[in-house]
């Protein structure tokens, strides 16, 4: 096995699952497969590119790898149906689960930009610097952003809480 | 940077992620990420030019491009036209054309597939070229093996898109090397309006010819003598290369000296 090789397989084995699941996050399973061996196909080829620090750039490739993905439609949909067959753990209970569904019907309200800062911090566990060169911004400018979205958060929540007692209503009505 | 904020926010997001903690952990080594880590390594990594790729995630400009294909023996260029002519695009190329993305790069009209080459190595796989339009006004170029008996296949696709048709002048014409089993394919990229045939004058002498004409697959672009070339290890790859294209009657529509743009040393694939 060549040098390259050597180096490549390190990155592999290092990074794949998370790159993996990053793109499971957002597509059906099948199509993150796919879209993780497209990333680590383009750090193949370029591989004297790959900084030493390479989650972040292997998820930006991701990314742009998801966003040809997502044109289509139909790729939405089977996404739409991943995310309603969540799996629950068997130690959530009812409140949490509920929990839960509030917070991401939280961050559908969200624009797209805003929802891809939170998740890569708290689905993906990037770190600012990290996330930074995902979205490709400096460090200030994504701590500018992160705080903004997460206020937007916290209003859509509210706007939620707000809502919930008419539900109420209109199923005691009927 | 506000740290309170990164933590409040996978405070928020605990328990949202759609995916269960131990979820694809261990990925890279199970049957499917071995698979892939196999077939990446197994391309070649961008050497000139090699650019889709690059193209699409990096964003400068696509320019049209050809694969290097490798094998030996028995040459049946002629014989992929007259299989598309007929119809009779394998399923397994209509499958290889279409694991492109949704982009209009690599949309294929597979029903104007046609077989560029072909040829059987000394194993009984068998290597072909197919090519088709794209969505994007480009060309996509498929690569397939068939392993002996037709039990296995495999392919990659390349796409380029329109513009590099128009402004790309500096590669109407192109010729690279690829070896295989101590032998090498020599393949011909035409890319320009009415060409039918090429005549070739290589730079160095080689075991079977110094010189062929070559018929230009269905009047596009590219078609694979086969040289047997265990004399011109080395320098065969830079050699100058002497091309003469002409159109159906015979009239010249330009002469070349071009060198190798792509070579690949013996167990290169992609």
């Amino acid at each position: 096995m060549s040098a390259d090789e050597d180096r490549f397989a390190e990155l592999y084995d290092a990074h794949y699952d998370r790159v993996l699941r990053y793109a499971a996050r957002r597509v059906d399973p099948d199509t993150a497969r796919d879209v993780a061996a497209e990333t680590f196909l383009v750090a193949w080829r370029r591989l004297s590119a790959v900084p030493d620090e390479p989650l972040p750039w292997l998820i930006r490739v991701a990314a742009n790898v998801l966003a040809n993905e997502n044109r289509g439609r139909r790729r939405d949909l089977r996404l739409q149906a991943r995310l309603g067959a969540h799996h629950v753990d068997a130690a959530d209970h009812a409140g949490a689960v509920v929990g839960v569904d509030r917070v991401r019907q939280a961050l559908e309200q969200l624009s797209a930009r805003d929802r891809e800062l939170l998740q890569l911090i708290g689905w993906d566990e990037l770190d600012a610097a990290g996330a930074a060169e995902v979205l490709g911004c400096s460090a200030r400018t994504l701590a500018v952003r992160l705080h903004r979205a997460r206020r937007r958060l916290a209003k859509s929540l509210e706007a939620q809480d707000q809502s919930q007692p008419v539900l109420q209503i209109e199923r005691g009505r009927a | 940077m506000n740290t309170s904020d990164i933590e409040d926010v996978r405070r928020s997001l605990r328990g949202t992620d759609p995916l269960r903690t131990d979820e694809f952990i261990g990925a890279a080594h199970d049957e499917r990420g071995q698979y892939d880590l196999a077939r990446i390594i197994a391309t070649e990594p961008i050497r000139g030019r090699r650019v889709v790729l690059r193209d699409r995630f990096f964003g400068s400009r696509s320019r049209r491009r050809w694969s290097t294909v490798a094998g030996t023996v028995a040459v049946l260029v002629g014989l992929g036209a007259g299989a598309t002519a007929a119809g009779l695009v394998p399923d397994g190329v209509v499958k290889g054309f279409h694991k492109g993305g949704s982009a209009p790069l690599e949309q294929v009209r597979t029903d104007k597939a046609v077989m560029a080459g072909q040829a059987r190595l000394p194993s009984g796989t068998v290597w072909q070229l197919w090519i088709a339009p794209n969505k994007a006004g480009g060309d996509c170029v498929y690569t397939r093996t068939v392993a002996p008996g037709g039990k296995h296949e495999d392919g990659s696709l390349e796409c380029s898109v329109a513009e590099a048709r128009d402004t790309d002048p500096l590669q109407p014409i192109w010729i690279s090397y690829k070896k295989l089993e101590g032998q090498y394919v020599v393949s011909l990229g035409v890319d320009m309006a009415n060409a039918k045939s090429v005549k070739a004058k290589f730079g160095l002498d080689l075991t079977r010819a110094r010189s062929m004409r070559v018929q230009l697959a269905n009047g596009s672009a590219v078609t694979m003598p086969i040289i047997k070339g265990s004399s011109f290890d080395g320098p065969f790859a830079s050699a100058p290369t002497s091309l003469d294209v002409v159109d159906a009657n015979g009239r010249s529509l330009g002469h070349f000296t071009v060198k190798a743009t792509d070579f690949c040393p013996e167990n290169c694939q992609w």
